[in-house]
């Protein structure tokens, strides 16, 4: 057959037309629709039933009930606030919401590289695993360190391998006759695991237990000096008319956080006619001072000053609650022992805080001091916060017993809306712990931070000094290091613990994550995530009434763990004798389980319903039903709102028995010390610098500043975000979503300085700077400009710059620790942190 | 005002005084929708958050100066809604269950007009593919589907949370929704109490005595886009920043005014 020219044309004409007639075009159109919106890579989530499962967030001691949407029984996809709980009723802070994130952080675990093989010829037996290349930040299994401390290289081993080796090493130093070189750090104050770890290293004969410092240390401080021991410092917020907070970052992080931010609801609820007003006493515009009624700008390092400047006021005119003074307060007028006469709170406060000698001290005008001073005596109920920030570090002894003393003289202590004294859980006591002679022997050498010794006499715990010591000493003092819940190695500030670190031969961390501290570890035997082991929670710092909650596993474990508890109880029976009669338990969720027999045989409180507790809050203490296990564990929560407001038999358990404005456990302790009272001497070594009774009563001390003023003419201030978390975690993938680009931009961050300031070191906006401290520390930040910041101070956000942990956080911005330079608060020896002084390079 | 009428309309109200800007708004948001994560999420140039938190400074002087947030949800509008009236595609409407602008991805061309029409800057469009750190993908909720490359998104109120609120109701036989039966993940999370939401129709409802409060207002309400989020405050301050007012005008009657 021959084409020609015409049926060419036909059958091209033809072809074109029949191609669109027939569905071919169209189908591949659709296909290919099809096609380039389902990359393999795009994540579709497997459906199944949702249920939820109650359990309690432990990222930080807040205590919240959440309750995770979990699919198919297997996978958890979402955390939220339980409305029945007692401390968050329905709320969850972005931290807790993103906390699935830390769960699932599991990249890395079946990666294989090129390092890794040339480890395995360098003839290292078994699987080996390098995090350089893990995107997760969850330890998969136990492992041991292969390479260089630090390096990164890890062997995969056995669980069995692991105790084995740790308890080897156990052995060895308990052979050796030195039990006390066993330390352990903790970044955890309540529940049960941090008791367990301090017992463990007790029945073991070490005194050498150690906690993160935090505001924790200092408020019970002076609850101890001034209100007697055993007691813990609530406050009936919900209640409260009237809060004047000195320092306290109320919104940013301070107490229980969704506490805090749930009254802040409450105090501006219009519609249920709420009126409380919220003053804020802060060096610079925070977000609590911005969210607040009334922000009173202060020198830093001077809020006790303007508490005892209030007092003044308040005692001069004659408003304090004179009953309540009266009947329940000692120290308060002149006295006199067997020692002579002493000077009483009132006169001291007469003659040495007047609003002209505070306005100096503090910068705020008398006739401000006076109005307040009046405001805070004739609202009621009204409190008197304290705290320097969101609590993450301890603040002054004697600030804290100033503005504790101000709650005394308007009568609001034991009062509604007031601050309260509230004892522990009744959680059953846990058998006597026995001593072998090695324990004995042990236990009696001081602790490494000389706490509880002549030069700390009414400190607990403190950490730094031991960082120091055992850094100076050349023989190591520690030689096993069991590292829980804690990051030591990014939050100590200045560095102190890394150079600690290299006298300590061998650290064990129980960490479930790839932090700071872990990386730095010899051997890891990671614990649970919060959301698959078993675990308990103690009263959340400020509540108003005790609270003890269990934590559950809410999904299979998602890397080889086992609960820290049960290491340390394995660990315990394996070294037998006296330490293995010390941990009875057969594992760690009997020891919980036995705990909440306690509760039950008390036979008071409430187990769930927590929505609105604190308005279920009465004299008489509810007959509690069915306490076991399994019913707490259910509704994750036993509380006790009993609170005798006004009944003040028994309350205070100082020597005196009242509230002691003129510390008399001080004296006791302070004087015992050095025979009777300390000399001009002791009171030196104590950082001391009042003299006779004042220094034994509420004080101004002024802080000691690190730097001169003509070459560091700065000074450094924290600053606090609840997005920006601080402690042991970093911030989950989620969270860095809420950070502003005036915060962090690509991996930068940026300080806060006033407008003014930045113009008379010739800095603007976005300009690149080095910090530098007295000691020469350094760090690169940039500029933000905001009027709130306090002229010559700079603020500083803490939480950044971590060397560990996942891709979205690890070499982003600066750790502000490393240029916090530390002195010592006085008495307490605690970190004072607020007197760094810095200048700023342009670079 | 000439606001396209249904039966319901869901709205919301957020309290700014109660609110302390933590962000567990945004949060709770990315974790109920699926949202991913880039490495440099603070380039805010970049990053895709359905509820954003803004920080805003009163522009005073120390000791004077202060600052706050408007947390921004998608606003909503009923009046001539900017995104709907401009989308070649019918990719987003509003819906005529409640009121709310959804937005169907399969349908959406990634043109990017209702990104440039959105006078509240809720509107982001994916020029990447979600994709999620290993292990990750495990939390991921199946009820919203993660969205491909090329497509804009923005809050859709938790839209699938009114699905699942509508059946159950269905299965009850009941018609309609109880007050606080269908609320949105970040009026669920938030710590303060600070966002209500329900129907702004019924009298009945919490959200709809708050946004007939006369301190109630809307962000560039002088629009006239009708949007169905109000915020209350009691710093003139903060109520001047939600419209572009000059110095001396009124800003407090800005609802009576004609459009």
């Amino acid at each position: 057959m021959k084409i020609d020219r015409r049926g060419f044309i036909k059958l091209a004409v033809g072809a074109v037309a029949g191609l669109h007639l027939t569905p071919i075009p169209w189908k591949l159109m659709d296909d290919s629709a099809i096609w380039t919106q389902n990359w393999p890579w795009v994540p579709v989530p497997d459906t199944g039933e949702a249920t939820y499962v109650n359990t309690v967030c432990s990222l930080c001691p807040g205590g919240c009930g959440i309750k995770v949407r979990v699919i198919d029984g297997k996978r958890a996809v979402k955390i939220e606030g339980n409305p029945e709980h007692p401390v968050n009723r329905g709320g969850i802070c972005p931290m807790g919401a993103a906390g699935l994130q830390l769960l699932y952080s599991l990249g890395g675990f079946e990666n294989k590289s090129a390092t890794e093989i040339t480890e395995t010829a360098l003839g290292l037996a078994g699987e080996v695993f390098a995090p350089q290349k893990h995107e997760g930040i969850r330890v998969p299994g136990p492992i041991k360190r292969v390479g260089a401390r630090g390096a990164g290289r890890w062997e995969r081993i056995s669980w069995e391998e692991a105790m084995n080796t740790l308890v080897a090493e156990l052995r060895k130093i308990r052979d050796s006759g030195r039990p006390q070189a066993l330390a352990s750090i903790t970044g955890r104050q309540d529940g049960s695991m941090p008791r367990l770890l301090a017992r463990f290293l007790k029945a073991f004969g070490s005194p050498n237990a150690f906690t993160i410092p935090s505001a924790e240390d200092t408020a019970a401080m002076a609850v101890d000096l001034t209100m007697g021991a055993g007691k813990s410092l609530g406050f009936d917020l919900e209640r409260a008319q009237y809060i004047l907070s000195f320092g306290s970052a109320l919104f940013e992080g301070w107490g229980s956080p969704v506490r805090m931010m749930r009254a802040n609801g409450l105090w501006r609820d219009k519609s249920n006619g709420a009126s409380a007003k919220i003053v804020q006493i802060d060096t610079s515009s925070t977000l609590t001072a911005s969210k607040a009624d009334q922000w009173i700008s202060v020198k830093p390092g001077t809020e006790g000053a303007l508490a005892l400047g209030l007092a003044h006021v308040i005692i001069k005119e004659g408003k304090y609650d004179k009953d309540f003074v009266g009947q329940h307060c000692f120290g308060f007028e002149n006295w006199s022992d067997d020692k002579g006469p002493h000077q009483g709170f009132k006169e001291m406060v007469l003659k040495d805080y007047t609003p002209e000698e505070v306005f100096s001290l503090t910068g705020v005008p008398a006739e401000k001091i006076v109005a307040l001073a009046n405001d805070f005596a004739s609202v009621k109920p009204a409190v008197a916060l304290y705290g320097k920030g969101k609590g993450s570090m301890p603040g002054s002894l004697f600030d804290l017993m100033a503005v504790n003393a101000l709650n005394a003289l308007v009568g609001s202590i034991n009062r509604e809306g007031g601050m309260v004294l509230t004892g522990p859980a009744p959680i059953a006591a846990w058998p006597e712990a026995v001593f072998d002679e090695i324990a004995k022997k042990g236990n009696e050498n001081p602790r490494l931070d000389e706490a509880r010794t002549r030069r700390y006499p009414l400190t607990k715990e403190l950490f730094y000094p031991m960082a120091r010591t055992v850094t100076r000493t050349n023989t190591p003092l520690i030689s096993t290091l069991i590292v829980y819940h804690a990051n030591p190695c990014y939050g100590a500030e200045n560095g102190d613990f890394n150079r600690a670190l290299e006298k300590i031969p061998f650290v064990v961390s129980l960490s479930p994550y790839m932090d700071e501290t872990t990386a730095m570890a010899d051997l890891v035997l990671p614990g649970p995530n919060y959301l698959e082991g078993w675990d308990d929670h103690t009263t959340p710092p400020g509540m108003q009434f005790p609270i003890y909650s269990i934590s559950r596993p809410v999904v299979a474990a998602q890397c080889q763990v086992t609960n820290p508890g049960d290491v340390l109880i394995k660990a315990a029976q394996a070294l037998g004798g006296s330490v293995a009669a010390s941990f009875p338990w057969a594992d760690y969720k009997e020891l919980l389980t036995k705990n909440v027999e306690g509760v039950a045989k008390a036979g008071v409180g409430v187990i769930g319903k927590g929505a609105d507790a604190w308005k279920k809050i009465g004299p008489t203490a509810p007959a509690l039903t069915d306490a076991k296990f399994d019913n707490l564990v259910a509704d994750t929560v036993w509380y006790n709102p009993t609170l005798a407001f006004n009944k003040f038999d028994g309350v205070f358990t100082t020597p005196s028995g009242k509230f002691e404005f003129y510390s008399r456990t001080m004296v006791d302790k302070v004087g015992a010390q050095s025979g009777s009272l300390p000399s001009p001497m002791m009171m030196r070594l104590f950082r001391i610098r009042a003299t006779g009774d004042k220094a034994f009563m509420p004080h101004y001390e002024p802080p000691f500043l690190n730097g001169a003023t003509k070459e560091f003419p700065l000074l450094l201030v924290p600053q606090d975000s609840i997005d920006f978390p601080d402690g042991y975690l970093a911030a989950p993938p989620y969270l860095t979503k809420t950070w502003l680009d005036t915060q962090v931009l690509k991996n930068d961050m940026f300080v806060q300085m006033n407008p003014a300031t930045a113009k008379e070191h010739r800095l603007q906006e976005g300009d690149y700077v080095k910090i530098v401290t007295s000691t020469y520390a350094e760090i690169k930040t940039r500029v933000n400009l905001f009027d709130g910041i306090r002229p010559g101070l700079v603020a500083i956000l803490t939480g950044l710059g971590h060397k560990a942990f996942d891709r979205f956080v690890k070499g982003k911005g600066a750790n502000a620790n490393d240029v916090f330079v530390l002195s010592s608060d006085p008495l307490s020896g605690f970190a004072q942190w607020w007197g760094t002084r810095i200048k700023l390079e342009k670079i | 005002m000439n606001e396209t009428q249904f039966r319901l309309k869901y709205g919301m109200v957020i309290d700014l005084d109660k609110c302390v800007g933590c962000g567990a708004c945004m949060v709770a948001c990315q974790s109920e929708n699926n949202l991913y994560v880039r490495l440099d999420e603070s380039d805010k140039l970049r990053s895709t958050t359905w509820m954003r938190l803004y920080r805003i400074n009163n522009g005073e002087k120390f000791p004077e100066a202060k600052f706050s947030f408007f947390p921004r949800p998608c606003m909503q509008c009923g009046h001539h809604t900017p995104c709907v009236s401009v989308c070649p595609a019918t990719a987003t409407t509003v819906d005529e269950e409640g009121g709310i602008v959804s937005q169907i991805y399969t349908r959406c061309i990634g043109c990017r007009y209702c990104v440039a029409a959105c006078p509240y800057h809720v509107r982001y469009f994916n020029w990447w593919d979600p994709v999620f750190p290993e292990g990750m993908e495990k939390s991921l909720s199946p009820d919203v589907s993660p969205r491909m490359r090329g497509v804009v998104e923005k809050c859709t109120f938790c839209h699938h949370r009114l699905m699942k609120a509508k059946q159950k109701a269905a299965m009850e036989k009941r018609r309609d929704l109880k007050e606080n039966e269908y609320i949105t993940a970040c009026t669920q999370a938030c710590p303060t109490g600070a966002i209500t939401f329900g129907d702004l129709n019924n009298p009945e409802h919490q959200v709809a005595k708050l946004a007939a409060r006369p301190d109630a207002f809307r962000l560039l309400e002088r629009l006239g886009t009708e949007p169905k989020v109000y915020y209350l405050t009691k710093h003139d301050w903060i109520r001047k920043l939600a419209d572009n007012y000059l110095p001396e005008e009124d800003f407090r009657n800005v609802k009576k005014q004609k459009h």
